[in-house]
């Protein structure tokens, strides 16, 4: 994953890269501008005294003590005559060729200005070079002779201590710098994590995820308007609920009793009446069934409908399910089964129950006495597979092929209590839990449903 | 077996409480949580059948009070299907749950599971051969596979469980299972062939034998 880390403490390397050559090089402006000709002009100065005091000598031993003790002092000094002959005082020079019209320069009475004038390839760095043209040169009068002087300051030591105080220096800064980049960063990204997992938790539903942040600048702002959006989503979910069991209450009450007195209507009367009464309870019967099936597809349906996902253990489910339609097979003298091995999903639990419901409901359905309905889970390595297979009427081929489409039903005239929508919500189902579903049938010995949902992991 | 009836909407306490009058049950009826709890100061019962919506206190408050309090069973009445509302449910202590709109011989079928389970303090789990019992469910579960038993054979194959190597005279299995209904001799003798034919069929290593004039006795086979 590309982190905001990574991307940050690239930038700051590259800052600080850049901010360094930019450093550097507005010391350079500095140097040239201003710092070069004042330290020329010092050396320059101190050069001239040395020159006067040299002057006043006139035993070269004594001469030669004093020169030498100030190169002792730390400064490096040649010392060359109009002859050419050169005595070195000091350390000596690395490069020590000077230029023919620098001596005329200084023969001729004047101040040879190396320091000032020095090109070196390293810009300022050069003012360290341990060459004989970067130095001031003056004439010296000793003994009736004009010599030429050539002095800098030594600052070899000055120098390779300044190479590590440079380089720590700059260690120092790249340290500090990308570890308080890190750190803010670090503060950044927290609320902003905070609010990725607001988000997960959203789309499963979860609308209580409590938000720690406290800023009052953008991401504050944006934490806020989240929490403002998790309440309305909330209180969304909440109302939709509630409609869905107001709906229901509403209309399965009245219904139950229109069903349930039309069938205590069928006990008390006779020929046409209890016909009748048959019609009222069989469609009231219908009517019940649509109103649960389109209430659930119209949750399903829902473009942002955020399904609670989370792990369930199939068999107990499946059990429940069997237990609970025990009475109804009990009542044909269906004979039910199982086998379910111990498997754990990740998904809806309501509208899995649903669609396991809606096939064994079918199947018991469409199973006459005597018959069977099995219902097996298992599990291999590529996926999990729930089957309720039954010894009933069966379908033909063309009755498979459209027996999952919405309203579809086999043998509408005679089922009168099927709404067609049964198989339509268990492929919704399945394939919202990105499973497949198929059928196997051959017409008077039975049909098998097969579902196939991929692992959780 | 007195039950008590709770339920705001008149009409369905009427339609409830006439099924299980037909059945044979003895019903007292109440219009909502309150007068149902005013009932029970003076009068016990062996069930409750309570609707879930009602105004005032509503079904789930109604069942924490009778489980926690008077411990008598209660079986939900809900419109809601949603599974929230049945674990609402079982949390508040109810038994079992039927949704509206429900045929009355649902809910006759889950009050017979609890009448039994009131009635007779036998063992619910018998284990015999290679072959586990559940009297609760009337499952037959053998090695991964469970099948459900049709009532009648389930309690057959119980009865001559509990018993397994000694006789189980025809006598107590008709009264148990059929009691005064004519026809018995014929039915027990229908039922226990198809008995034997599922235990062969599902593979079981028990086996009914016939002593004649008394009764049947269930054997393990080796």
């Amino acid at each position: 994953m590309k982190t905001l880390y990574r991307k940050l403490s690239v930038a700051t390397f590259v800052i600080l890269l850049l901010s360094t050559a930019a450093g550097f090089v507005l010391a350079n402006v500095v140097y040239y501008s201003v710092t070069k000709e004042k330290l020329d002009a010092q050396n320059v100065q101190l050069a001239e005294q040395i020159a006067q005091t040299t002057a006043y000598f006139t035993d070269d031993a004594q001469a030669t003590t004093y020169l030498q003790s100030v190169g002792g002092m730390g400064y490096q000094i040649k010392l060359i005559s109009q002859r050419g002959d050169m005595f070195a005082f000091g350390t000596t020079f690395q490069k020590h060729t000077i230029a023919d019209d620098a001596l005329a320069t200084v023969f001729a009475g004047n101040v040879y200005h190396g320091i000032e004038h020095f090109n070196g390839k390293y810009f300022f760095i050069e003012h360290f070079s341990n060459d004989l043209q970067n130095t001031v040169g003056v004439p010296v009068t000793y003994r009736g002779e004009t010599y030429a002087m050539f002095l800098r300051p030594n600052n070899d030591m000055l120098f390779s201590d300044m190479h590590m105080m440079l380089g720590s220096f700059l260690v120092g800064i790249f340290i500090v710098s990308l570890i308080g980049v890190f750190l803010m960063t670090r503060k950044l990204i927290r609320p902003i994590t905070q609010l990725t997992e607001a988000t997960y938790a959203i789309a499963n539903e979860n609308f209580s995820y409590t938000l720690n942040v406290t800023r009052n600048d953008e991401i504050g702002e944006l934490a806020n308007s989240f929490t403002r959006m998790q309440q309305q989503l909330a209180h969304n979910a909440e109302a939709r609920k509630a409609f869905i069991s107001n709906v229901s209450h509403d209309f399965q009450s009245p219904l139950m009793n229109i069903q349930g007195y039309a069938s205590l209507l069928q006990q008390d009367v006779q020929g046409e009446a209890k016909h009748y009464a048959s019609i009222i309870e069989e469609e009231s019967k219908r009517l019940s069934n649509l109103t649960k099936q389109l209430l659930l597809l119209t949750s399903l349906e829902q473009a942002s409908y955020p399904s609670e996902h989370k792990a369930i253990a199939l068999d107990v489910q499946l059990k429940t399910v069997v237990r609970h339609h025990l009475w109804r097979a009990e009542e044909k003298g269906i004979e039910l089964s199982y086998e379910l091995a111990p498997v754990t999903f990740i998904g809806d639990e309501e509208l899995l129950y649903n669609a396991w419901e809606n096939l064994l409901s079918n199947a018991i359905k469409y199973t006459n006495a005597g018959g069977e309905v099995r219902v097996t889970l298992q599990t291999t390595a590529q996926h999990i597979t729930v089957c309720v297979e039954d010894t009933g009427i069966g379908l033909t081929e063309q009755q498979r092929a459209q027996v999952f489409e919405r309203f579809y039903r086999v043998d509408a005239a005679r089922k009168k209590d099927g709404t067609g929508l049964g198989l339509a919500i268990v492929e919704e189902v399945v394939r919202a839990h990105n499973g497949i579903i198929y059928v196997k049938s051959e017409l008077g010995l039975g049909s098998e449903f097969i579902v196939q949902l991929p692992h959780s992991d | 077996m007195k039950i008590l009836v709770v339920d705001d909407d008149r009409d369905i306490l009427r339609l409830v409480s006439i099924h299980l009058q037909k059945e044979g049950y003895r019903v007292v009826q109440a219009e909502s949580a309150e007068e149902a709890l005013a009932i029970l100061e003076h009068e016990a019962v062996d069930l409750v059948i309570a609707d879930v919506m009602m105004p005032n206190m509503n079904g789930f408050e109604l069942t924490e009070i009778l489980t926690n309090d008077l411990d008598i069973p209660v079986i939900l009445l809900t419109a809601k299907g949603q599974l929230a509302d049945k674990e609402q449910g079982f949390l508040a202590g109810s038994d079992d749950y039927i949704v509206k709109p429900f045929e009355p011989r649902e809910l006759l079928f889950r009050v017979a599971v609890i009448a039994r389970r009131l009635h007779k303090t036998q063992q619910r789990i018998i284990r015999v051969g290679n072959v586990r019992m559940d009297r609760e469910h009337y499952e037959l579960t053998i090695g991964e596979k469970t099948v459900i038993l049709p009532m009648k054979e389930f309690e057959l194959l119980a009865q001559l469980a509990q018993r397994a190597g000694s006789v189980t005279p025809r006598s107590l299995l008709i009264e148990e299972i059929w009691g005064q209904e004519a026809d018995s001799e014929l039915t027990l003798n229908t039922h226990m062939n198809r008995v034997r034919d599922r235990l062969k069929k599902y593979g079981a290593t028990l086996e009914i034998q016939t002593v004649r004039g008394i009764g049947y006795k269930l054997e393990v086979r080796q």
